[in-house]
């Protein structure tokens, strides 16, 4: 009778065409900038703040409502390791910016437990980002972000921000926690933006 | 030689960013010495199998076993047990192995039985935190019960907490910042007014960055980010600095 190492696999590296300098991993490392939040979905609450302090609000009844899609997106870090084929369920951004009325050219993403980080509100339309609740098939983990986070897998992965709890809209970009101590402002894995000039 | 037995992970610590160790529960382990090795066989579900030797980290203490990984970045076993591998997973070990140079424990009593050895490494705190716990010293030096004291005093350090580090981890980087052993000052946190030694304070974060926080609220004390583009510190978080005049 053999022992299974449950998660364990053959590494394939072949024929796969990473973000430069990037390598392949099949586990999933956590990093976290604090200690992981618990989150009663009872407390969970999702808020839009427009520029003009306007606000959306969604409960956790009401988020698991709205419709949602199945993303099945790379991830790439910036610490060097991308993970291909990760399988998400979540509510698209687009759902969520709908019917918010804005003009603001940048999100700050804010998190329980006090993490931020910023996208450009470009980047979070056009089914290019979503609030995500389910990871692998099973509800999403607290050190992986559960109850919920942000998923905009086009950029390095700290801009995912997990634990999320709202997006404040802004006129201009400004920096957030990680691009605050000279990480790029906006990370593109592809062409590498990992830190910022100084 | 032995022979290959089933062996659980009950136990994990995370020693630095890139190393833990895995204590396994291994029915019928027939003990081992100090200096001998296990091999380890990982069976993936497809059926791949793959095979390596580690050292053992521990004394044999009845049927559990311990080896401390070091991660290699794009390897293929050492992720899995350093990142992947949870409580209650399994693999196979085969031994004990290796009998060319074993340190026999207890007093010295001939050229043959030398008496017990402690090796010293750099990084102190590590180095003490395994000596406690293989039980051979307590930290008499004042470095060494200032590590211990942190270590007991926080109270989220737990086998299954791996997010973070302790304060400590911060005396090399900041070492490149300041003159002065930063992880022996006295901070008061801005957030609640509490006040310990920065060694004493969780850190998260790496390796994008160092984050300590406040043991008292979770604050954050300071953030310190060592990039190709520059280094970055800031301690908003900090209402004031006590460092120790030097004896």
């Amino acid at each position: 009778m053999a022992v299974i190492s449950r998660g364990f696999h053959r590494r394939h590296e072949a024929d796969i065409v990473l973000p430069p300098g990037q390598h392949l991993t099949t586990d999933f490392p956590v990093l976290s900038a604090g200690p992981t939040p618990h989150v009663s979905l009872e407390r969970w609450s999702f808020t839009i703040t427009t520029e003009a302090g306007e606000e959306r609000r969604w409960t956790w009844d009401e988020f698991l409502a709205l419709p949602t899609e199945e993303p099945a997106v790379d991830i790439h870090c910036v610490t060097s390791w991308s993970k291909l084929g990760t399988t998400w369920r979540g509510v698209s951004l687009d759902v969520l910016l709908g019917d918010v009325g804005t003009s603001a050219e940048a999100a700050m993403a804010h998190c329980y437990g006090g993490y931020t980080t910023n996208v450009p509100l470009v980047d979070l339309r056009g089914g290019k980002a979503w609030i995500v609740h389910t990871y692998d098939g099973k509800p999403l983990r607290p050190e992986h972000g559960g109850p919920a986070r942000l998923l905009v897998p086009h950029l390095y992965f700290w801009k995912s921000a997990k634990w999320i709890s709202g997006l404040q809209l802004l006129d201009h970009d400004a920096p957030g926690f990680w691009e605050s101590l000279g990480y790029h402002l906006y990370g593109d894995p592809w062409k590498e933006q990992r830190y910022r000039a100084q | 030689m032995g022979s290959w037995y089933p062996a659980t992970l009950v136990a994990l610590r995370q020693e630095t960013w890139t190393a833990r160790t895995l204590r396994f529960d291994v029915p019928g382990w027939p003990g081992h010495l100090p200096g001998q090795h296990v091999d380890v066989r990982l069976t993936a579900e497809d059926g791949y199998v793959a095979r390596r030797s580690y050292s053992l980290s521990a004394p044999a203490d009845g049927e559990t076993i311990s080896m401390t990984v070091q991660l290699v970045e794009d390897g293929e076993v050492s992720p899995y047990l350093v990142e992947e591998m949870e409580l209650g997973d399994q693999l196979e070990v085969l031994g004990p192995v290796g009998g060319w140079f074993v340190w026999p424990p207890g007093p010295a009593a001939s050229p043959d039985r030398p008496g017990p050895v402690l090796l010293i490494g750099g990084g102190w705190s590590h180095a003490v935190r395994g000596a406690r716990d293989a039980d051979v010293g307590g930290g008499r030096s004042r470095p060494g019960e200032r590590a211990g004291r942190a270590f007991r005093s926080n109270r989220r350090m737990t086998v299954d907490d791996n997010t973070y580090l302790d304060g400590n981890a911060l005396a090399g980087p900041l070492g490149a910042v300041f003159a002065a052993d930063l992880t022996a000052a006295t901070g008061v946190c801005a957030g609640c007014g509490h006040e310990e030694v920065l060694a004493a304070a969780p850190v998260y974060g790496a390796p994008m960055g160092l984050v300590a926080r406040c043991n008292g609220c979770d604050m954050v004390l300071l953030r310190y980010a060592d990039l190709p583009t520059g280094q970055t510190l800031e301690m908003s978080g900090i209402a004031a600095l006590h460092l120790p005049s030097r004896a």
